[in-house]
């Protein structure tokens, strides 16, 4: 590790040759910085997390007051937050891979494996040892990866589009399960009732050992995710890219569908196979309103994913007859219209609060221009202050529009009035307003020196552009039109004369 | 075997091809317009409108079950657009999610309702559907009592014909180029969400017999099956609501044999009887998908291999042919001595495998273009030389051709030739030879061959 350090930092980097530190230090330190610590922390962890579930005396009234005085209640919350993390983390690629309906089509196929594997182990073993756990989640993720093969086999040697190719897998295989399931129900002694409890899930049936397998579960796939972070990002990105970068792109891949097989499967006892795609999609699509970044999405859809499945166990441990997978994809759900609506990056309110921002801002300047073009054309209105019906002419605005526009300027210190319906700029107002102007002009000059537009026509474009251009490209407008920065600070109108009197250059302060 | 008994078996087998045949229908659009998982999505989103309209009624057919479906189903497709649209989510993911939380909602709902009143749609209807149940509930329809979800899947039926036979051409257009249509002035958007509700009412119609997931193998598969059959669009139709209509029928008489085909000595299944229906109708229209999948007629795996096989054979057999006639060739000239050409020289040759060149030997054999003569081995007769100097030609040819115009050379030039060879006919032999204007020699300086007497 300091090694490592020490290597970074070296003078000679980059100049040397060889390696500084030998390769096999540096695999150490990898080896012992990837793997031997998080496990130690895991274990760490583990041991906290089976004295907090096992602590019955220090509850506090808090704890107990939201529905975590049971012990059973602590497993399952355990439990739905670590799979929402997981699910979280895992679905983040997967939605950017664009595979978010791939998991629906697996989740839905595991049923044929979990009853099937349900038959074959009571045939073998008895009905007491078919319901262990192993037995059925074996045969849930050889059903998966059947239902993989499947779904490659007919988009690749039929015609059949990937869309049926989902909805093929899906629907037979469960149809399938339907009739596996029925056979089951009617063996000696089976009480599927626990098989079927998978289809919808039902948390308040979860035990520490089931606890144990999501924390592993969720534990590796964090981790692998972690370490194949930057694998997965360029695969999510740009595929071809990745190939030709020499990285292995298929086993990226088949890593990303085997960890979200695993995170499927601990999942069906809590949330059930119908709707854990859910965990899988609803948090990462909920994170996308509110950032561009992947790291951020990542972090952000897993905590989506963990209070989801937490609030949603403490709400369905109150109504116990309810499915808890219906619960926490409600609970999901609600953080996602969340999202949906006031998600900083994509969400629908700052969306509206900008365009009205803009519009604003945009009809603020308009009339900021009109006004200095009235005071240019007549410069003793700079002291009169100029007739807002004469306004009302210069643009399509109503008189209400106009009279809300001139109450904002007024309230942004920009315009003053005079009463009875007369305006003028204040000093920071005039500033702005020739700022304003100017690159309008410049841009009307742009379009008819080197754009070679007719003067008549280019007014509606620099309508358009003078509100975004930015301070480096009037400097190059500037160069480009040989217009003197200093003196006068705005050109003249190209729309001639009569406009405009040849001594109202400097109209401007 | 099986114990047909016929008020409850025929109304159930009337029930499944009904409802089968009206999701088929519907799912061919959505197989050819790419929006198979939409109507995934809309059959488990229809959910909350189903509970609202049987918490009205408090009956699982009902106006304003179908009513309350056909809305939710528009507002899936709608909302799923608007996802898309404002919150430039990607469809597969915002499809997802929306569905899942309509989906929960519904689940909720419905054991809500079941908790508080006794009634009998409950989340294992959902997932199994209740198809053997159908005959419990009769009404009088003229002299006749005919179980109600019947008489409701038929309406749906027929309305699902009445659609498509008024806006066929519409419908068409607009599954194979939305683009298109909106340029001739169909409106595409309005034909899309008509055909959500359609998919939606068709959902809720067969919910009862199908359940809400298995009604997705109703809706795909046989359309997907039927694409896989023909390449008529008209046929595709009525192809899908046959093979539905054969799943229906299966389906339930697969249910009630399939249990005697269990080991009946074994304790373990002593009391399975029947299997569930619904389940069954998935499995056969799996069952029938892949078979289309292997023995389809022109796109089938079966098929294609064999033409494959076919071509390869074709192939091996014109290369021994030419082998033979290069060997000859070289003999006439003196370079080496006559060799008995026995099949393992030939396959060395050739670096064919055994079987090919065996299956090759014979074909030729059999066709009298070679035959075994005992001191030489394989040899040309005169038909055999004939057309080994054809192809010959067509290699020089294409070796001259590509050699003048494109200055290929070398081993590239002999290896287009040799893939050109099988499939130049008589006429471009001609018109190839005319264009050269009948060259004498190959550029490795061979004769080109003339058999046509040109």
């Amino acid at each position: 590790m300091n090694q490592r350090t020490a290597a970074d930092h070296s003078p000679i980097r980059g100049e040397s040759p060889r390696p500084v530190i030998g390769y096999r230090a540096a695999m150490t330190a990898r080896v012992i910085l990837l793997f031997i610590v998080p496990a130690v922390l895991l274990a760490v962890a583990a041991d906290a997390l089976v004295v907090w579930i096992n602590t019955e005396a220090a509850l506090d009234p808090l704890r107990k007051a939201i529905g975590l005085g049971r012990y059973n209640t602590r497993i399952v919350v355990m439990a739905a937050g670590l799979l929402g993390c997981a699910g979280g983390v895992v679905g983040s690629f997967l939605l950017l891979r664009k595979r978010s309906l791939v998991t629906d089509a697996l989740a839905h196929a595991m049923l044929p494996g979990v009853a099937g594997a349900f038959i074959v182990v009571s045939l073998l073993h008895g009905a007491t040892q078919a319901r262990s756990l192993g037995a059925l989640m074996t045969g849930a993720v050889i059903a998966a990866l059947l239902a993989m093969v499947a779904i490659m086999l007919i988009r690749s040697q039929t015609r059949i589009k990937e869309d049926a190719a989902l909805g093929i897998v899906l629907s037979v295989f469960y149809g399938g399960g339907v009739v596996l399931l029925g056979i089951a129900g009617r063996m000696p002694e089976a009480g599927v009732a626990g098989l079927e409890h998978l289809l919808l899930g039902r948390a308040a049936s979860l035990r520490m050992e089931d606890l144990r397998m999501v924390a592993v579960v969720s534990a590796i796939t964090i981790w692998t995710a972690a370490l194949l972070f930057k694998e997965m990002t360029l695969l999510c990105f740009d595929r071809g890219f990745a190939v030709s970068q020499g990285m292995h792109a298929t086993w990226v891949d088949a890593t990303m569908m085997m960890l979200v097989i695993a995170v499927t499967m601990v999942g069906l006892k809590a949330v059930g196979m119908i709707l854990i795609i859910a965990m899988l999609i609803i948090p990462p699509a909920a994170a996308r309103f509110w950032t561009d970044r992947l790291p951020v999405l990542v972090m952000l859809s897993a905590a989506i994913g963990t209070i989801g499945g937490i609030v949603g166990v403490l709400l369905s441990s109150h109504y116990a007859d309810l499915p808890t997978g219906a619960i926490i994809v409600l609970c999901t759900g609600g953080c996602f219209l969340i999202s949906v609506g006031f998600g900083r990056a994509r969400g629908l309110l700052p969306a509206w609060i900008r365009r009205r921002n803009l519009r604003l801002r945009i009809s603020g300047q308009n009339l900021l221009r009109a006004l200095y073009e009235q005071i240019e054309t007549n410069p003793g209105r700079a002291e009169q202050g100029v007739d807002v019906p004469q306004l009302l002419t210069m643009r399509s605005w109503s008189h209400h529009q106009l009279n809300r526009l001139i109450a904002r300027a007024q309230r942004g210190g920009l315009i003053r009035g005079h009463g009875d319906e007369r305006i003028s700029l204040t000093a920071a107002g005039r500033v702005e307003a020739a700022q304003l102007t100017r690159r309008h002009r410049l841009w009307e000059m742009f379009l008819i020196t080197h754009a070679d537009i007719a003067p008549s026509h280019v007014d509606r474009d620099a309508d358009q552009i003078e509100h975004i251009l930015g301070a480096e490209m009037v400097e190059k407008l500037e160069s480009l039109l040989d217009a003197q920065p200093a003196r006068p600070p705005v050109p003249r109108s190209p729309h001639g004369p009569g406009i405009l009197e040849p001594d109202s250059e400097g109209g401007a302060p | 075997m099986i114990q047909w008994v016929h008020e409850l078996d025929t109304w159930i087998v009337i029930a499944a091809v009904l409802s089968s045949v009206a999701c088929a229908l519907v799912g061919c659009f959505l197989v050819l317009r790419r929006l198979s998982l939409m109507g995934d999505a809309i059959s488990h989103a229809v959910l909350p409108g189903l509970a609202i309209g049987f918490l009205l009624t408090a009956s699982r057919e009902s106006l304003p079950m179908f009513i309350g479906a056909a809305v939710v189903g528009v507002l899936t497709a709608v909302f799923t657009q608007w996802l898309v649209r404002y919150g430039r989510v990607e469809e597969s993911a915002s499809m997802g999610a929306v569905f899942t939380i309509l989906f929960a909602l519904g689940l909720v709902m419905i054991e809500q309702s079941a908790r508080h009143r006794h009634v009998e749609l409950d989340a294992r209807c959902v997932l199994f559907g209740a198809i053997e149940y159908i005959p419990l509930h009769l009404v009088q329809v003229g002299p006749w009592l005919v179980p109600s979800a019947v008489v409701w899947l038929t309406v749906v039926l027929a309305m699902n014909i009445a659609f498509v036979a008024l806006f066929y051409k519409e419908l068409k257009i607009c599954a194979f180029d939305p683009a298109l249509a909106q340029g001739q002035g169909i409106p595409s958007q309005f034909m899309h969400y008509a055909l959500m509700a359609m998919v939606a009412i068709t959902t809720v119609a067969s919910f009862t017999s199908v359940g809400s997931i298995l009604v997705i193998a109703m809706l795909v598969v046989p359309a997907a099956t039927a694409h896989l059959l023909t390449d008529r669009f008209g046929w595709m139709l009525i192809l899908s609501m046959l093979l539905a209509a054969a799943a229906g029928i299966l389906g339930h008489v697969g249910a009630l044999t399939i249990p005697s085909l269990l080991p009946a000595d074994s304790p373990a299944f002593a009391n399975v009887h029947d299997l569930s229906t619904s389940g069954m109708m998935a499995v056969c229209t799996g069952g029938m998908f892949v078979v289309a999948m292997l023995a389809a007629p022109r796109r089938g795996l079966i098929s294609r291999a064999l033409d494959r096989a076919l071509l390869t054979l074709r192939i091996c057999r014109e290369d021994v042919l030419a082998l033979l006639y290069r060997l000859e060739e070289r003999a006439e000239s003196g370079f080496e001595d006559h060799a008995r050409l026995a099949y393992d020289v030939l396959r060395k040759s050739l670096g064919t495998s055994r079987v090919l060149t065996w299956l090759a030997l014979r074909g030729l054999a059999r066709r009298g273009l070679i035959r075994d003569e005992p001191d030489r081995g394989w040899r040309m007769t005169d038909a055999g030389r004939a057309r080994a100097a054809q192809l010959l030609q067509s290699h020089r040819l294409w070796e001259t051709y590509l050699n003048h115009h494109y200055g290929l050379i070398g081993p590239r030039q002999h290896s287009a030739a040799e893939k050109l060879e099988h499939i130049t006919t008589q006429t471009m032999r001609g018109r190839l030879d005319d264009e050269l204007s009948r060259p004498r020699l190959d550029p490795h300086g061979r004769t080109v061959p003339r058999p046509d007497g040109t």
